[in-house]
């Protein structure tokens, strides 16, 4: 049955998403050609001014509308999750077979999937990008210079960290899913306590309460990141031996580690939270 | 009564709205790497605070840096990448060096003053140096003593620049008050009768000296005078307290980082160090091991309690275990 729910969840946001699937790469090679026009044409002084400077407008367009097209994904994401729960859809909803706890997970899951698709778009839209828009050089078409550049960084990385590069490159994309899963819970929490104390404009109120929450949590978060990181940093520097690769992978290594666990429970508090407004305090009656 | 829970909650988001306004404060950091640049006639060079100005030194100055830092940045100047280097972290001189170490000095206004006051008389510093890279101070009774032997035409000898070269020899360079620029003024040579004679290179005209201002000892002859018993007395005192030139250099990294004040002394760290390490283990302590612990405690309780979630706490649990043994793993890492 929970398979059942996140198909028609995943169909519900497709409907509308595949046009962003289409849309994005076709809109990834006008701006990589424009940006080329734009790059190639600036050094030429006998052209026009007007075509480089429409090509450098236009690419910058292709760059912001791909940026904001995560909105979308969010907005089809969210919006089913509010209708299909809170609004007079619930009422259906929590009629089905299933435990809320399968609905809420099935949600979750759902919202996930389509960060996750969307993350996958965004890097194809950005290797477009990389290999269109450096100009061409040996007559070649295309220029690599971007990958040999991105090789190299990862080649240095490796070398100042050693075998540990590979559990930090595990860590790294673990945090990447927290991060995802703490989003979506936060999302989550804030349109069900809207729902929960709102009869009406519960999507407003979902927007307020995200907005003092999240003041609240990037105000613990920013003491946290800017104070207490630096100078915990800082100290940590009078012991640490930089010269030794063990030394240094390993501390990188735990302290992404650690910065995944406090990700993971702040994730696991408001699924939690959420779960239990949705168990206790919803009341669609 | 929802009605006013919403009135509640709108309220709450506006204060906490206004509170947001107020975050954002960093930890301040005086010092900052400089980001050089150099204008497209290369006659000004800023650090992306202040700009310096080419100053144009006739041949014959030298630079010869006592001790200077030496800059992260570089520009690309004359066809070429220079090094930056400057009299201290925050500098007053500036010198652009090529890959062979020819210098274009750049000054701010501090920095002008100084190089005029070396260039037009106004403030020196005068050394007696040997050629083994040794000097001593001299004071300006000394120094004006020793010109004025110039003036006593009954004590000028014509000598060979040959005789001269193989003499014992001092120089006399006019500095800066920096140390970092100099003038050669003039020499003083032993020769074969056991005095001291005097040549002033400033009152000599061109052909006495090469292509790169130096004198020539090449071939010809030139005018040296004697110089007094009385003067020749102080001259002796002042070669031999001689002692050796010291030349150091320091990095801008180092004074960003706090580890040197602008001139490269260390700085005495002891205190902020000790300082450092107590709230390095406090953060520590309270973040990588009070906090897992009371998440592991919490969710025991909790697990033990409660029929329901029973599955999100122990999860919980395993997640304030990982972050406990990362936190152990690390004081391990640091204290063996």
């Amino acid at each position: 049955m929970f398979l059942k729910l996140l198909k028609y969840d995943i169909r519900s946001v497709w409907r509308i998403w595949w046009i962003a699937a289409v849309s994005l790469p076709a809109l990834s090679v006008v701006g990589a050609l424009a940006m080329r026009i734009f790059t190639e044409s600036i050094d030429d002084p006998d052209g026009a001014v007007i075509i480089p400077i429409f090509a450098l407008l236009l690419g910058i367009g292709c760059i912001f509308a791909i940026a904001l097209s995560f909105v979308l994904t969010m907005v089809l994401v969210y919006l089913r999750f509010y209708k299909n729960l809170y609004s007079d859809e619930g009422y259906l909803t929590f009629t089905l077979p299933v435990s809320r706890r399968e609905i809420f997970f099935a949600k979750t899951v759902n919202a996930f999937i389509w960060y996750a698709i969307h993350f996958v778009l965004l890097i194809c839209c950005g290797l477009i990008f990389f290999l269109i828009v450096p100009p061409s050089e040996n007559g070649k078409l295309l220029n690599t210079v971007v990958f040999e550049l991105l090789g190299n960084l990862v080649r240095s990385i490796f070398e100042s960290n050693g075998l540990w590069m590979i559990p930090i490159f595990l860590v790294a994309i673990f945090i990447l899913i927290v991060y995802a899963l703490y989003s979506i819970s936060f999302y989550h929490l804030c349109i069900t306590i809207g729902a929960v104390i709102a009869k009406k404009m519960k999507l407003l109120a979902a927007v307020g309460v995200y907005y003092a929450v999240s003041s609240a949590l990037s105000l613990f978060l920013q003491i946290v990141f800017i104070f207490a990181v630096p100078v915990y940093i800082n100290g940590m520097e009078l012991y640490v031996n930089t010269e030794s690769v063990f030394d240094t992978g390993g501390i990188t290594f735990f302290l992404l580690l650690i910065v995944a666990m406090f990700f993971s429970a702040l994730a696991l508090t408001m699924y939690g939270l959420t779960q239990k407004l949705i168990d206790r305090k919803l009341n669609l009656a | 009564m929802k009605a006013k829970i919403l009135r509640i909650a709108l309220i709450f988001v506006c204060v906490s709205l206004l509170f947001s306004f107020t975050v954002g404060v960093s930890a301040a950091d005086d010092k900052k790497q400089k980001e050089w640049s150099i204008s497209e006639d290369g006659e000004t060079l800023s650090d992306g605070a202040k700009s310096y100005t080419q100053y144009y030194l006739n041949v014959g100055y030298y630079s010869e840096r006592t001790n200077y830092c030496v800059f992260e940045g570089t520009v690309y100047y004359d066809g070429e990448m220079m090094t930056i280097v400057g009299d201290s972290a925050e500098p007053n001189l500036v010198w652009l060096l090529d890959s062979e170490g020819y210098f274009y000095l750049f000054v701010d206004d501090v920095g002008e003053k100084i190089v005029d006051d070396l260039v037009y008389n106004r403030s020196r510093v005068y050394h007696l140096e040997d050629g083994n890279d040794n000097y001593s101070t001299m004071d300006k009774e000394l120094f004006d003593a020793l010109n004025a032997s110039s003036e006593k035409y009954a004590a000028a000898k014509i000598v060979d620049v040959r005789t001269l070269a193989k003499a014992e020899m001092y120089e006399i360079a006019v500095r800066d008050t920096t140390l970092n620029l100099g003038l050669r003024h003039g020499a003083i040579y032993k020769l074969d009768d056991g005095r001291y004679y005097y040549l002033n290179f400033e009152a000599l005209t061109n052909e006495y000296f090469d292509s790169e201002g130096y004198f020539s000892y090449r071939s010809g002859s030139v005018t040296v005078y004697r110089i007094s018993e009385e003067t020749s007395e102080k001259l002796s005192g002042a070669i031999s307290s001689m002692v050796g030139k010291k030349h150091t250099s320091f990095y801008e990294k180092d004074y960003v980082n706090g580890r040197v004040d602008a001139h490269g002394a260390p700085l005495d760290k002891t205190d902020s160090e000790l300082i450092g390490k107590i709230v390095f283990w406090i953060v520590h302590v309270l973040g990588g091991f009070l906090l897992p612990i009371g998440l592991i405690g919490l969710s025991a309780i909790m697990i033990c309690l409660k029929k329901s979630f029973k599955l999100f706490w122990r999860i919980m649990a395993i997640v304030g275990a990982v972050w406990l043994c990362s936190a152990i793993s690390i004081t391990l890492i640091i204290l063996i």
